[in-house]
């Protein structure tokens, strides 16, 4: 079974228009990553490249929509 | 002689020893002086203080030294290139603090100095101000400064007559009261200023830490501000000690003669002390997830999340042979030091853990 570490709301995630992810630190020093893409088609478990913990992402499809606009 | 021993994560150089590779097992820090690298330390390490990839150890003669990820200047050198054994920073130094990208300093003249990177108000410089190099934050004044605590994104400080002051992000209340900015409230302290927590008397405070995003506080009881909202904690004995992880509070209780620790907040690792063993505790210092204690027996033990090594390598039968299931880096009590030479100190940071031994 999948162990989710914590939940964070997106308004605590950095957003970079240019990768087009979103970021949030994870206690292992490196951080976790979610795509726009995948929060836009209902995922919302951000992964950390260099270990195992995973959060959720707290959201509501309307939060997304400041995002987009940052890409336009 | 001293040394400073760590294990733990280290892709960007923050156990000081040479490499970016995450240790397992205990390995002695390399620290540059005088243009020599040694592991062997004649002033006494006091502290071991942890960013998100960044350590600082203060020494008794009040000198610094820093090492590892330095791309905003947060190892208190010229920003850019990665710092990859200690390097000791200019001036001496009362206090240090780390967040994920920032390090706050206390001269021994009570000025607050501030380096790194700060998005949310971490430097305590003023909105947009970038922190490369070490910048005056606030001038408390000669012993002024009781404490001062860092984690992710927030600052706090206990100055001798109990006031408390802080800056950072603020949004979750972790910083108590928060402004009023026309309809909304303000989400980020930009410099330092006077903190209110609500229902919160300062002169009370015996000890205070900050999570990663809330700030807890023990007076005659527990009160937390912030992110996290425990329930009501009742505690059997004398309270001694507190300190945070980034998402649980850990207190460190005397029942008659014995220190205990009890727990509360996040479990999701194993972060919550096991409360079926019963070593008898020293010291104890707390990481991002994980916690050591220091044992009568000189023995240091891990407990939490321990995927980068900061847990030792697992003692025991189970094998968790690519395995990444909660379980499988999850520790309970690891003993992960247990030779001779006296342990003078602990220190914890994001999946790091540190022993300072002197040698015999």
């Amino acid at each position: 079974m999948e162990t989710i570490y914590d939940e964070i709301e997106i308004e605590d995630f950095t957003f970079d228009p240019i990768t087009q992810l979103f970021q949030y630190p994870c206690p292992c020093g490196d951080r976790f990553a979610i795509a726009l893409d995948d929060l836009k088609d209902g995922e919302d478990i951000a992964v950390c490249p260099s270990c195992s913990l995973m959060v959720r992402v707290i959201f509501e499809p309307e939060d997304l929509e400041e995002f987009e606009e940052e890409l336009k | 002689m001293y040394q400073v021993l760590c294990c733990g994560s280290n892709g960007q150089y923050q156990l000081g020893i040479g490499n970016d590779t995450d240790q397992l097992e205990l390995v002695a820090a390399k620290f540059e002086i005088d243009g020599t690298v040694t592991t062997q330390l004649a002033a006494e390490p006091v502290e071991v203080v942890c960013g998100g990839n960044h350590t600082l150890v203060l020494f008794s003669t009040g000198e610094i030294y820093s090492c590892g990820d330095n791309t905003f200047g947060q190892c208190g050198h010229q920003g850019g290139q990665t710092i990859e054994v200690f390097r000791k920073i200019d001036g001496k130094w009362a206090k240090a603090a780390c967040g994920w990208e920032f390090t706050i300093l206390v001269d021994l003249e009570g000025k607050v100095y501030s380096c790194g990177r700060g998005l949310k108000g971490e430097l305590g410089l003023g909105k947009g101000v970038d922190g490369n190099q070490l910048r005056e934050v606030i001038d408390f004044g000669p012993q002024a400064v009781l404490s001062v605590r860092s984690s992710l994104n927030h600052t706090v400080v206990q100055l001798a007559d109990k006031r408390l002051f802080g800056w950072g992000n603020a949004r979750k209340g972790q910083l108590g009261v928060q402004n009023a900015i026309g309809t909304k409230l303000e989400s980020v302290i930009w410099q330092p200023r006077q903190l209110k927590f609500e229902g919160l008397d300062d002169l009370q405070v015996r000890f205070f830490d900050v999570g990663r995003d809330y700030t807890a506080f023990y007076s005659n009881d527990y009160k937390e501000y912030g992110k996290k909202a425990t329930e009501k904690v009742h505690v059997n004995g004398d309270v001694v000690g507190l300190r945070t992880m980034w998402s649980s509070s850990h207190l460190l209780v005397k029942n008659e003669k014995h220190l205990s620790i009890k727990s509360f907040g996040n479990d999701s690792h194993g972060q919550l002390f096991p409360q079926s063993a019963h070593p008898v505790v020293q010291q104890f210092e707390i990481g991002s997830e994980h916690g050591l204690i220091l044992t009568d027996q000189n023995s240091v033990m891990a407990w939490g999340w321990g995927e980068h090594g900061n847990c030792g390598e697992r003692s025991g039968d189970e094998v968790y042979e690519d395995d990444l299931s909660a379980a499988a880096v999850t520790y309970s009590l690891n003993t992960i030091y247990n030779q001779a030479h006296p342990v003078t100190r602990l220190g914890s940071g994001c999946a790091t853990s540190w022993i300072t031994i002197r040698k015999l």
